[in-house]
């Protein structure tokens, strides 16, 4: 999966549970929480979202990690690409 | 024999909410209730011919359309539940009053309404019900355990006039508290959030149009839902719940049990406790309501107050009260003056007030219904006040006691906001079972689904 | 003359239950007894307001649900209590025991007053429309009530039954036990005395027209049987349940015996409505006496049953002296302490007493500041405690309205 598709995964993610928010202009490198309505309960909905959809698990010590759109492209491209290749 | 990743127990708002929040990732969940329609103690019915909701006077919480700050309840269920807030259609309500013996408030979806009425009434109160407003900015953290702090004596710190405090104390009890005379301060911060600050709201089709929006989503999830079909024993053994014994008989297993039917009475479902467990425990205090479906708007009664919150003296008791029902207080609901779009199918006027659960139980049938007619016509005097004497007025009365609630949801001795004491944190002696709705703490509609949702992302993810 | 007792099969009390207003088991009791504490306080009455009342504290809920307490009356719960401590004490085997075998027998002055009130109170917030009036009323105010409930809640198939004998009542429980074990009607007799009386306000208000409701200021010093300042009964709540066995069934189960019962009597003075006769309560004593084959110089205590009303502590002082002249017997009152525990007052005050078998001391009446010289009695006790050393016989009155009188004698057990 390249960077783009998984920017797109994730963005496709918060509109589903954020659906009043417009995600089009946000800055790859600022917290998301600081450009959008999201709260800490939010952020769990993206980590269940991510095991739900695709099997991804994210231990709680990483969820810093997804902090930014830059930050969650750089954690999650490389999961990605271990379940392609284990797959 | 049918096995379940989260086995709820109770469609009521706080189950409905529970279970899509899990089916939504991908949980097998089975709702298991026993009466044959849905929403506990805000569900609805049909008597010939009429439409009723079974409790909704309000949804609290209202979020006002162009409403920008932290995040509040409904907006919370609305992410959790991935429901938008307009789909709720809420329409606020034109304004509510308390009216005790010597003064009356009014006040509405603005908080700044009821600062500008305590100004006006209260004048040396003000700076203290600003105060008050700073002290109750902020929700409790939720499924966090914390000690009963008296609203009573911390009014002190705020509120000095006894009037006052009864006053604001008053819709907020009604709203409502399991403990007599007083509430917790973490649970009033709730409901003076939920009641004063953002207010109340109702959909033009009252509380059918909730659940079916409920519905709809489960099944989207693909949430199992079986009614008729109520859970008789939870066995136990090696401290969890091993099986779940269904009032057909049937067993089914869940890995997760999370139970609304309040917690003394889920602990009674337990294969290794009595029918007599946390006697001390049960909730005390029970209501009688009446509905009564009118010929004209209670507008042309005089009335335009949505919520009428009314007290004959100026100290406000809330406890179980000694003769069948105390009629020196009690919530006078007009639904018609919400500012609705749809006009409502018919005009109604409901009634409640405070009853002694205890007389009311085990009386022989025509006693029972005899007393029951009789309250109809002392309540009506009750709120005489405020729409006159409306006998006439009368198409149709349906009226509930106690012993209705507890017929229908199952709630001991009717106590419709549960026990006294609170398993906030959610979690019970057993490894698997859980509690939420009224007795992990959260009332009202909202309340019930962020109570549901919140204990099914911390307890019914992982199973 | 009845059958001697000797002619009939010996029985025995294995166990006491009991609530007072100053204690809840007998230990407890006795220790106050011997202190001096009173049990007396101030106390609440519908209509009347403020009154004194000896008021008792057992814990309501140890022996029954509170869906069994609020159908029930506080007089059932009294006996529902002390029957539990009774057989506690008697370290039955209640598993095993054939419950039909069991009798319960319980005095009272009255019942069915303060369920009547209530209800009368309760409908008269709905201008007396009795569709209001509850369903319980009667099986609350049947006058078997406190019995009944006590075989409701220990599953006891024996007979049982009240017997109303005004103040004489705790006695006439005990003795009415005594008879049917000794006519072989039951295994196990649980009898005595209770009262709820405080729960109703008419007896303080007809105690109070006669003029014969005490008041004081401090409530422990109201109730004052022989002192010159006495000026009225003081009304109680209390209960005391014996478990009574035949001697021979005691023995084969090697039960502890706490008490013989060596003999009683009851009588009627035909003489007068409310006033006591020292003639029938003499007659009364005297035939307790030969029926338990012993004299007035046998007796080494004698709990009287006078109020603290002006003229009856009066007669009953006659006529003990008259009895038991030229006789050590000691005397002595435990109205003083407790107030008049009703229907409760025979079997408690003599519970009292009994621990005197094993600590050889006799319990004074307090509040005896100024002996009325009409009340003298050679041997009274007064204020403080006396140590006798050995205590073998006690003989019990209780006296009341309508003039009945009776009298029980206990002995320490000897084989």
């Amino acid at each position: 999966m390249t960077e783009v598709e998984v920017k797109e995964l994730i963005l496709g993610i918060i509109s589903d549970i954020a659906p009043d928010e417009d995600v089009s202009d946000v800055d790859p490198e600022v917290r998301l929480r600081d450009q959008l309505d999201l709260d800490s309960m939010d952020f769990l909905d993206i980590v269940m979202e991510l095991r739900k959809r695709h099997k991804i698990e994210v231990p709680e010590d990483d969820y810093m990690e997804l902090s930014t759109l830059d930050g969650c492209v750089r954690y999650l491209t490389p999961k990605f690409e271990a379940q392609k290749g284990a797959a | 024999m049918t096995h379940y990743d989260v086995a709820i127990i109770g469609a009521g708002m706080s189950g409905l909410a529970a279970a899509i929040r899990l089916a939504h990732f991908g949980k097998k969940v089975c709702i298991f209730e026993r009466h044959y329609v849905w929403g506990g103690l805000n569900s609805f019915y049909k008597q010939k011919g009429h439409h009723f909701d079974v409790g909704l006077h309000a949804v609290t919480n209202y979020v006002k359309p162009n409403y920008k700050g932290p995040r509040i309840p409904l907006q919370l269920i609305a992410r959790q539940l991935r429901i938008p807030v307009d789909a709720f259609a809420l329409r606020p309500q034109s304004y509510s009053q308390t009216v005790f013996e010597s003064a009356t408030l009014t006040w509405d979806n603005d908080i700044g309404r009821l600062r500008e009425q305590v100004k006006e009434k209260f004048p040396d109160q003000i700076d203290g019900f600003v105060r008050l407003e700073e002290a109750c900015a902020s929700y409790p953290a939720a499924l966090e355990e914390r000690p009963f702090v008296s609203t009573r004596q911390k009014m002190n710190d705020f509120i000095t006039d006894p009037l006052l405090v009864d006053m604001l104390m008053c819709p907020l009890l009604y709203y409502g508290s399991a403990v007599e005379g007083d509430v917790d301060f973490g649970q009033f911060i709730t409901l003076f959030n939920s009641i004063y600050r953002e207010g109340f709201g109702r959909p033009d089709k009252g509380v059918k149009h909730i659940l079916n929006l409920l519905l709809a989503r489960l099944k989207e999830v693909e949430g199992e839902m079986r009614p008729r079909c109520g859970v008789r024993e939870l066995s136990v053994k090696d401290g969890r719940v091993s099986e779940i014994i269904l009032d057909n008989d049937e067993v089914v297993t869940a890995d997760v049990v999370i139970s609304s039917a309040g917690w003394v009475e889920t602990e009674r479902l337990r294969s290794d406790k009595d029918s007599f467990a946390l006697e001390a425990k049960e909730g005390q205090l029970g209501f009688v309501e009446n509905i009564f479906v009118l010929d004209r708007s209670p507008k042309d009664l005089g009335l335009d107050a949505t919520i009428t919150f009314f007290n004959h003296s100026d100290r406000f008791q809330w406890k179980s009260p000694d003769p069948f029902v105390d009629l020196t207080s009690g919530v006078l609901c007009a639904p018609d003056n919400y500012q609705w779009e749809e006009a409502p199918r018919e005009h109604q006027l409901r009634v409640t007030h405070l009853a002694n659960w205890s007389k009311w139980f085990g009386l022989p049938a025509d006693q029972y219904y005899s007393i029951k007619d009789d309250f109809i016509a002392r309540s009506r005097q009750s709120v005489k006040q405020f729409v006159g004497d409306f006998e006439d007025c009368i198409n149709y009365i349906d009226g509930f006691s106690p012993t209705t609630v507890t017929r229908f949801t199952g709630h001991i001795n009717g106590a419709i906001y549960g026990s006294p004491e609170k398993q906030v944190t959610g979690k019970t002696e057993l490894d698997n079972l859980f509690l939420c709705g009224t007795d992990q703490g959260m009332l009202g509609i909202v309340g019930a689904m962020v109570s549901g949702v919140t204990v099914a992302n911390a307890y019914g993810m992982n199973s | 003359m009845p059958p001697s007792s000797k002619d009939l099969p010996r029985v025995v009390i294995t166990g006491v239950g009991l609530t007072s207003p100053n204690g809840n088991d007998i230990k407890t009791f006795r220790k106050n007894l011997l202190s001096g504490v009173s049990g007396v306080r101030n106390f609440e009455t519908r209509h009347l307001g403020p009154v004194l009342a000896g008021i008792c504290d057992f814990d309501e809920l140890k022996y029954q649900k509170r869906k069994a307490l609020r159908r029930g009356t506080r007089a059932g719960s009294i006996a529902i209590w002390c029957a539990h401590e009774a057989i506690q004490a008697s370290s039955l085997d209640w598993g095993t025991i054939d419950t039909r075998r069991v009798g319960v027998y319980i005095g009272v002055t009255e019942h069915g007053n303060v369920e009547t009130e209530n209800e009368i109170a309760s409908i008269r917030e709905y201008d007396d429309d009795t569709k209001y009036w509850s369903h319980h009323h009667n099986p609350r105010t049947v006058a078997n009530n406190p019995a009944g409930e006590v075989t409701l809640n220990l599953k006891i198939n024996g007979p049982h039954y009240c017997m109303g004998a005004a103040c004489a009542a705790g006695n006439v429980g005990l003795i009415q036990g005594v008879q049917m074990l000794q006519l072989g009607i039951v295994d196990l007799a649980i009898a005595g005395g209770v009262s709820e009386a405080i729960h109703t306000f008419g007896i303080f208000a007809s105690f109070k027209s006669q003029g014969a409701l005490a008041i004081h200021d401090d409530p422990s010093k109201a109730s004052r049987p022989f002192d010159t300042d006495r000026n009225g009964i003081v009304v109680s709540e209390g209960g005391c349940l014996y478990t009574l066995e035949r001697l021979d069934d005691a023995l084969a189960r090697g039960a502890n015996i706490v008490a013989e019962v060596a003999g009683y009597a009851i009588n009627s003075d035909a003489s007068d409505f409310v006033l006591p006769d020292s003639e029938g309560q003499k007659a009364c004593m005297r035939q307790a006496l030969a029926h338990a084959d012993v004299q007035p110089n046998d007796i080494d205590i004698v709990n009287t049953h006078s109020t603290a009303t002006p003229s009856g502590d009066i007669e009953e002082a006659a006529a003990v002296r008259g009895v038991f002249e030229g006789s050590p017997a000691r005397v002595n009152n435990t109205k003083s302490y407790i107030g008049h525990t009703m229907g409760a007052a025979g079997a408690l005050e003599l519970a009292g007493n009994l621990p005197s078998f094993e600590d050889g001391m006799v319990h004074p009446t307090i509040n005896v500041d100024n002996l009325d010289p009409e009340c003298a009695l050679e041997g009274l006790v007064m204020n403080e405690p006396v140590e006798l050393g050995t205590v073998n016989t006690i003989l019990n009155n209780s006296f009341g309205m309508l003039g009945i009188n009776s009298t029980v004698i206990v002995k320490r057990y000897s084989a």
